[in-house]
């Protein structure tokens, strides 16, 4: 699967300009997200491979690449809507791959501590990845893993967001 | 957007039943982040509704994407 899209050198330089963009900014961000079929080489990556490439990025950005000073990186992975409000305890890959949004791709993204602090951790509800997700993750660092569900006025059905928060 | 919502906008690409040039929408999610629906390329550029494009990089649009 990798041998077909993961050209790692354009990846790691697609990502570093994503980086370099955000830093460049100086705490002004807004609206960074970077979904991972944006990243050089991976524009035809098909919905069946977006979570396992997500955690193959993740992994890549985590090992191989400096933290921005107080910026926290996470991953967004919109679900598909549903007709009932989710509840989430634990979360296995395979709940993932089957759940994950037909549209559109996960994403990549930086929040500095406070917005994380004054929006994501009110807002967002804990839940625990099973081995066969963590077993896709190669990181010292510490994982966090939420969700959020909403009732959304326009599709009359709950939206449904997984999030990874990556902290040191 | 046309009144529909970002999900029939989507479905809509997939029958083949919208404007050339479009990959995908994205529903915004009110944060800091995801601040609103967008509208993204084949070439892989993507526009925000209120119409400003997303990481500095636009083209210009055809008469149908307007």
């Amino acid at each position: 699967m990798a041998g077909i899209y993961l050209h790692e050198n354009k990846v790691k330089k697609s990502i570093e300009d994503w980086e370099n963009a955000i830093i460049s900014l100086k705490g002004t961000w807004e609206g960074n997200n970077l979904h991972i079929d944006e990243i050089v080489s991976l524009d035809k990556i098909t919905r069946s491979e977006w979570i396992n490439f997500s955690f193959m990025i993740l992994n890549i950005l985590v090992n191989k690449f400096k933290s921005i000073d107080s910026l926290i990186l996470f991953l967004q992975i919109e679900l598909k809507y549903s007709l009932k409000k989710m509840s989430l305890d634990k979360l296995s890959l395979k709940w993932l791959k089957e759940n994950v949004s037909e549209y559109t791709p996960p994403s990549l993204n930086f929040t500095s501590l406070e917005y994380y602090t004054d929006f994501y951790e009110k807002e967002l509800v804990t839940c625990k990845p099973n081995n066969s997700i963590l077993e896709l993750i190669h990181s010292s660092k510490s994982l966090d893993f939420f969700y959020r569900t909403s009732f959304d006025e326009d599709e009359q059905m709950y939206s449904r967001e997984v999030y990874v928060f990556i902290r040191d | 957007m046309g009144g529909k919502s970002v999900n029939q906008l989507n479905k809509a690409i997939q029958t083949g039943k919208t404007t050339r040039g479009i990959k995908r929408f994205d529903k915004g999610r009110g944060t800091k982040n995801l601040p609103q629906d967008e509208v993204h390329f084949d070439n892989g550029s993507s526009l925000y509704r209120d119409g400003t494009w997303r990481h500095g990089k636009g083209h210009k649009l055809t008469n149908d994407q307007i």
